[in-house]
């Protein structure tokens, strides 16, 4: 069995949003609901030694998630392949699980009374294609593929390069994987 | 539109005080019952499960989908699953002890005149009772995300603030009743305000001293910042120090007492639960959620028009 991850290259991130736009589109979203907002990061430091950088966020799609222990009917649920998702038939929107979350990737949609978040596109993963924010990065800073597979590109990544999680002192495991400078 | 995080809001806040004093004085009318001390007024009797329902039905309003509120009794692994199944526990027992206390009662369901029965009911009532004042200790310190809750100390300070409402409503009940000798628990309620005044600095001063700088920029909010006044002035001033003050000056002014410490926890829920709204923030997230509009921007109202 698969278990998916990304690997996210800030060093090759440019701040152009587009992972934001494919996904609101092609998800759908309402106005109001991001699922991968681009932060960005300064500029820091004095000229002419300026730094800015990019941190991409989603659903971290953790191994501990604390979004799924948390919820009370069993609507947010975990895959076997890691993949976090909601059934929108059980979820009630208690809040629990965006209370829970550390990465604020839960959002709260008040027309159908749910809460909904990325699930790393699990209908084009049955497909076999890439989800909409990795497919449409143009920079190649999204990589997302097998952990377990080791010809995966993540698998490569995670293994040579110096990659972090956030909030790794949580302990949540988070299955996205940041190259930073 | 609302691009920033959704959290919990005031219904839940009012839930935990209602369920809380209800449940606190529902364990304390047990306690009373078990050791044989003088009764806890009837009316509390009849109040406490009234205020827990009331306190359950403002939780199904807070849900996206009301009607399928029933869905929340479904995963017993999750803390709000059991705080739902207790909290209807203590519901459907305080009814069935209050309605021990009715003759009329009585005489169409014999079984609730049987002392067996109702000492069961009792130490059901005890546990029970406990459980739901405690439960969302528990429920905000697993929150890991969130950095004033998280920890084992929101566990303790949930319990006492509920058995402090709940022996506050008990005494204010006291204080307006004119049978028979009933349970004071004047001193008792003075002496768990004044472990609260101390706990509740303790508490700040190690989240802002001894643990990580996300609970160290917590706890500032309380001890100088945006909750401050609400606190010091709410919880720790009217809430604590000045029921003490009124018990140890105007001990006849108990009611007066007592409605502080409710006024006072009811405080301390509102700004416990609106403290989840800090959340530990990934750098450049807080900038980010700023400069997304909120939806009485002009542009907005424009093209909603067309």
């Amino acid at each position: 069995m698969a278990r998916y991850a990304m690997v996210i290259d800030t060093r090759r991130c440019i701040g152009c949003h587009s992972c934001t736009v494919a996904c609101r589109t092609h998800n759908h979203l309402p106005v109001e609901m991001i699922y991968n907002p681009v932060m960005t990061i300064g500029p820091t430091g004095k000229f002419p030694s300026l730094h800015l950088s990019h941190l991409p966020l989603l659903c971290m799609h953790c191994a501990n998630p604390p979004c799924v222990d948390g919820c009370p009917t069993r609507a947010s649920q975990q895959r076997e392949d890691g993949v976090v998702f909601i059934d929108q038939n059980k979820c009630i929107s208690c809040k629990t699980c965006i209370m829970s979350c550390p990465y604020g990737a839960r959002k709260a949609n008040h027309e159908t009374g749910t809460v909904q978040k990325c699930d790393f596109c699990r209908d084009r993963l049955a497909e076999e294609k890439l989800p909409h924010c990795v497919a449409t990065c143009h920079q190649k800073a999204r990589i997302f593929g097998d952990l377990d597979d080791p010809t995966s590109e993540v698998y490569k990544l995670v293994n040579t390069e110096k990659v972090t999680r956030i909030h790794e002192e949580l302990g949540t495991e988070a299955h996205v994987f940041y190259i930073v400078s | 539109m609302k691009c920033h995080e959704d959290t919990w809001g005031w219904m839940l806040a009012a839930d935990f005080f209602l369920a809380g004093m209800g449940a606190a004085a529902l364990a304390i009318a047990a306690i009373a019952d078990i050791f044989g001390a003088p009764a806890v007024p009837l009316a509390v009797r009849v109040a406490a499960p009234v205020l827990i329902a009331m306190g359950a039905s403002l939780l199904v309003l807070e849900l996206g989908k009301p009607f399928q509120g029933w869905r929340v009794f479904l995963n017993p692994k999750a803390i709000l699953t059991f705080g739902a199944w207790n909290m209807t526990l203590a519901i459907v027992l305080g009814a069935l002890k209050a309605a021990c206390y009715f003759r009329q009662i009585g005489a169409v369901v014999p079984l609730l005149n049987s002392t067996g029965l109702q000492n069961t009911v009792s130490v059901l009532l005890l546990v029970v009772g406990l459980i739901v004042s405690s439960y969302p200790g528990v429920l905000l310190a697993r929150l890991v995300a969130r950095p004033l809750w998280t920890g084992p100390g929101m566990v303790v300070l949930f319990l006492l603030s509920s058995l402090i409402t709940g022996i506050a409503l008990i005494q204010l009940t006291v204080a307006f009743s004119v049978s028979s000798p009933t349970l004071n628990l004047r001193w008792v309620l003075l002496g768990m305000v004044a472990v609260q005044a101390i706990l509740w600095p303790l508490y700040l001063f190690v989240k802002r001293t001894g643990t990580t700088k996300r609970e160290a920029d917590a706890a500032c909010t309380w001890i100088r910042g945006s909750v401050a006044p609400a606190f010091w002035l709410g919880v720790f001033g009217a809430g604590s120090l000045l029921p003490v003050a009124v018990q140890i000056v105007a001990p006849q002014c108990s009611a007066v007492a007592a409605l502080l410490c409710l006024i006072g926890g009811a405080t301390l829920r509102y700004l416990v639960v609106l403290s989840g709204k800090e959340r530990t923030w990934i750098a450049g997230e807080q900038q980010y959620f700023a400069r997304l509009p909120n939806g009485d921007e002009a542009f907005l109202k424009a093209w909603t028009k067309r």
